[in-house]
């Protein structure tokens, strides 16, 4: 793709107008692929990881993309797909789970804190139960604050799908929190 | 509780979903129900609320150098690796163009088929001949170096001989009946060079007198006679 490797000045290999593009889409799409990534995993670093994987084999298949115009949505799902992956390989080795960064705002007492720890853990566990093609519609609405029409090009979808999905997900995700709320064991 | 049938309804409408119309009506009834409603959408609300805030993150600027990096040493690796494999590919190429050639010439030791074009000068006619059963007679080549030609089974007396090394000798030719001596001198002026070869048929000589005619077959006249007119006949639809 490029002739030789430039030093790191800022710019991503070379100065080629193949990789200046690619440096281009890749700078507008590298924190959605990283958001979406954190949805999966909710670790930073390992979200950079999936992130920066994701921005390497983009790379490598950029020149064979049919359609540059569709490199967000592209690399959105290769972040997707390596960071569902990476979540059933830990799994897989039992890794244990560190605690879940936030940006919540910080309650002003240690009840609410922890409140809304258990709160966000019970969101979360829910979305996480969801399956992958309802979660992956549930995670980039929120990101963002993505449309239906945002979400449907992302996807590939149509948005009449997207939007049966959306509500699909939300009736799931409330009929299982609803249990929690009222303490009625759910599996 | 008759409310609890719209439990189902409640949730699809908070969720997004349409509201039907007769639980529309219901609610406007039922005070239990609106606040149900309302419990659910509020429950959804803090759920997005959780993920909007949760998925608000930024990377950090060390993330767009890490990827430089490790496209910076893949390209590296990649040009390393590349003049290697080329160069693994070539000789692997080389190899093979290598035993190829060798098999090839194995093979061509063999003896060959009637399509043999190898002819050595010089050789003795045998004097083997079967006019009988109207086999094609076999001339031995002297040895000479090796001349690439299609496989071919020689015959010698009643069974086949065995090919002979490709250093030894060259391929045998199949020769037609009575051509054997055409042939000879065939060769003989090719080897030569100074003459133009002469034409297998003698001259004045016509192709009648060498194909025999090929005998017509009598075809007996067929004798045909009209079928039986009946009535039981399949063909015929009953009148």
């Amino acid at each position: 793709m490029n002739e030789a490797a430039a030093p790191l000045t800022g710019r991503l290999v070379s100065d080629t107008p193949l990789d200046r593009e690619f440096e281009e889409r890749l700078t507008e799409a590298s924190t959605l692929a990283f958001r979406v990534a954190y949805g999966v995993l909710r670790q930073r670093e390992d979200a950079e990881d999936v992130a920066q994987e994701a921005a390497v084999r983009a790379y490598r298949g950029f020149t064979s993309l049919r359609n540059r115009d569709q490199f967000r949505s592209w690399l959105v799902r290769i972040a997707w797909r390596l960071a569902l992956d990476r979540r059933k390989s830990e799994r897989r080795r039992g890794v244990r789970e560190l605690k879940a960064s936030t940006t919540s705002p910080v309650p002003p007492n240690a009840e609410e804190l922890a409140a809304g720890r258990q709160t966000e853990k019970r969101v979360w566990a829910a979305v996480d139960d969801l399956p992958e093609k309802l979660r992956i519609v549930v995670v980039l609405s929120a990101i963002e604050g993505h449309g239906m029409r945002e979400v449907a090009a992302l996807l590939g979808l149509a948005e009449g799908t997207v939007k049966s999905r959306l509500h699909e997900a939300r009736r799931r995700l409330l009929e299982r929190l609803q249990c929690v709320v009222t303490g009625t064991n759910r599996t | 509780m008759r409310c609890d049938r719209y439990e189902q309804d409640l949730t699809a409408g908070a969720a997004g979903g349409a509201i039907t119309p007769d639980l529309e009506a219901h609610l406007e009834g039922c005070v239990s129900c609106r606040e149900r409603l309302a419990e659910k959408r509020a429950l959804l609300e803090s759920v997005d609320q959780v993920l909007r805030m949760d998925l608000d993150v930024e990377p950090s600027p060390a993330l767009r150098n890490r990827v430089i990096t490790r496209v910076a040493e893949m390209e590296r690796e990649r040009r390393r690796i590349v003049p290697g494999v080329a160069a693994a590919a070539l000789a692997a190429g080389l190899i093979i163009v290598l035993v190829a050639g060798a098999w090839a010439r194995r093979r061509s030791s063999t003896p060959l088929e009637s399509s043999a074009v190898a002819i050595s000068p010089g050789f003795p006619v045998r004097d083997a001949v079967t006019p009988e059963t109207h086999e094609p007679l076999l001339i031995p080549s002297t040895p000479r170096p090796l001349v690439a030609a299609t496989p071919l089974v020689v015959q010698t007396g009643s069974r086949p001989a065995v090919a002979r090394p490709a250093s030894v000798r060259e391929p045998e030719v199949l020769v037609p009946p009575g051509q054997e001596a055409a042939l000879q001198r065939f060769v003989a002026v090719l080897r030569d060079g100074s003459v133009p070869p002469p034409p297998l048929l003698l001259s004045g000589a016509s192709l009648e007198s060498l194909i025999a005619p090929i005998p017509l077959i009598k075809i007996p006249a067929l004798e045909t006679k009209p079928l039986a007119d009946s009535v039981d006949s399949p063909e015929r639809s009953p009148s």
